[in-house]
């Protein structure tokens, strides 16, 4: 039974409602395994050297990066033989990447707030690596991890239809459609920083929706 | 809800320099079921892609109940194409990707896909990706004929299944079709099985359309004439010989066109016998190229 809202917003619903769900297990995993690491830098060096939580920054980027690249994939061409148009498919996505980089960064975020208590209640420095400076305010953290993460899945976006639209030739247009996350791996959390990740990636949506409207929907692989 | 009618104008499908479909224009009117014939690469495929708003053409239009069909909501809604391997979510169950066309098609019967999974006996608790090929086909099949999308294409997806499968497939489909007339188009390979089902014809060859026609009409524009060589040349001067072939002093020959009595009459009383040609048949001889 089909609904009454538009097609972008169920899209959008159905797409982060699977992603939330692989979401779930990713952040379950990072927190378990971030400290476990911690009990075993605090067994053998005294107390841990550095924030761990904050290395789950760079599987935040990356991780729905790869999710949203395999979702062009393995549904574009199932969204548009079941009737429903592209558009709708490329506002869903770029939506449910919004709702996923927030959903990541407000995780984020209070994973860092929760394990700055604990550093500090046990007298540890909760001191970021060089290449990884946390902001302390939390408020500048939730904006600076929403923006990381959003590029992340944005632009697995676009490289997922680039690919699926010109195949291996997409690649010549990595250091394009990889820009956002790249520069959002440099973990700068100065505000120029920020503005230019916010930049390229509102470019990197408007790029996706701009590609997707006249993709040609390949035909399904054969299997013998 | 009734079929609706395709207009195609001046169609051109290019792939980088390899033009696929070459200025094909034809009309079916809606509540058909319809056999796009062709051979291998003649540009049914693209054909079919462009109607199901799966790529744009080169030049040239399609119209589907009077409008562009690409990304128009209300069309695309309406139109399905059935590709053989299925556009499924192949690492799901079935039921996820029932669930996605069921939310995407307004006209979609659940209970209708239901009983076809278990008519196709189809495991609903393996991904699809474990399926054979007849499976997938099959499962394409159910999405096809339980979308009841007032235009359905069905894209040479029998040919994965078995032979009980694919009389199966048409049975279930002459019913449905019965009781929920819409426009189908079927594109197959296997024209003797499914030209019974057919009320018209669209063949295309290299890229070009061939001839778009009621089937009776089709089918009364060809004929086998059999008898002694010289009556047999004789009766058929003038007209168009598709197929030849002769046994000793005997002669068959194929011919198409406009066949008037008189001629029929004439070839009757030189001892010349007359048969009807099938679809198929007058399919093999109209796209053979010495033919042409």
């Amino acid at each position: 039974m089909t609904s009454a809202a538009p097609l972008w917003a169920r899209t959008a619903g159905r797409m982060t409602r699977a992603s939330l769900v692989s979401l779930a297990w990713f952040w379950a995993v990072c927190v378990i395994a971030g400290t476990a690491v911690t009990l075993v830098l605090d067994w053998r060096l005294g107390e841990p050297p550095f924030s761990i939580m904050s290395t789950i920054r760079y599987g935040g980027i990356w991780y729905p990066f790869s999710v949203a690249l395999i979702v062009v994939s393995a549904t574009i061409n199932v969204h548009v033989a079941a009737g429903l148009t592209r558009r709708s498919f490329v506002i869903g996505a770029v939506i449910s990447n919004v709702v996923i980089g927030v959903v990541n960064g407000v995780a984020m975020t209070a994973v860092l707030v929760i394990e700055r208590g604990i550093y500090l209640d046990q007298g540890w420095s909760h001191a970021a690596t060089s290449a990884a400076p946390i902001p302390e305010a939390w408020g500048v953290s939730l904006v600076f991890h929403c923006v990381m993460f959003l590029a992340g899945g944005l632009s697995g976006l676009l490289v997922g239809l680039t690919y699926y639209r010109w195949g291996v030739w997409a690649t010549a247009a990595l250091p394009l459609t990889v820009l956002p996350p790249i520069i959002a791996s440099g973990l700068d959390p100065a505000a120029l920083t920020v503005a230019v990740i916010a930049a390229t990636t509102a470019a990197t949506a408007v790029a996706s929706y701009a590609l997707a409207r006249t993709i040609p929907i390949r035909k399904p692989l054969e299997i013998s | 809800m009734s079929g609706y009618a395709v207009s195609v104008r001046d169609l051109t499908v290019r792939y980088g320099r390899t033009i696929a479909v070459d200025n094909v224009s034809f009309d079916l009117e809606p509540d058909g079921i319809y056999g796009l014939l062709g051979r291998n690469g003649s540009g049914k495929t693209s054909t079919l892609s462009v109607l199901a708003s799966m790529r744009r053409p080169a030049a040239g239009s399609v119209l589907i109940d009077g409008v562009e069909p690409f990304e128009n909501e209300r069309i695309m809604a309406g139109v399905s194409l059935i590709r053989e391997s299925g556009d499924v979510l192949t690492n799901e169950k079935i039921a996820a990707s029932l669930s996605y066309y069921e939310q995407a098609r307004p006209t979609w019967d659940a209970a209708f896909a239901d009983e076809l999974v278990d008519a196709f006996g189809l495991n609903r608790k393996k991904p699809i990706s474990t399926f054979s090929r007849g499976q997938r086909s099959a499962f394409g099949a159910v999405i096809g004929l339980a979308g009841r999308a007032p235009l359905t294409m069905f894209d040479e997806v029998y040919l994965g299944m078995d032979a009980p499968s694919r009389y199966r497939f048409y049975d279930l489909l002459l019913a449905d079709y019965a009781e929920h007339p819409r426009t189908i188009i079927l594109s197959s390979h296997l024209i003797s099985e499914i030209e019974r089902l057919f009320s018209g014809v669209v063949i295309i060859d290299g890229g070009r359309l061939l001839l778009n026609e009621e089937v009776e009409d089709f089918r009364t524009r060809g004929a086998t004439l059999t008898g002694p060589a010289a009556q047999v040349d004789a009766v058929t001067t003038g007209l168009r010989v598709v197929a030849s072939r002769s046994l000793g002093p005997t002669k068959e020959v194929t011919v198409y066109g406009d066949l008037d009595g008189a001629a029929l009459d004439a070839a009757r009383a030189a001892g010349v016998a007359i048969g009807g040609v099938g679809v198929q048949d007058l399919f093999v001889h109209l796209t053979e190229k010495e033919s042409r």
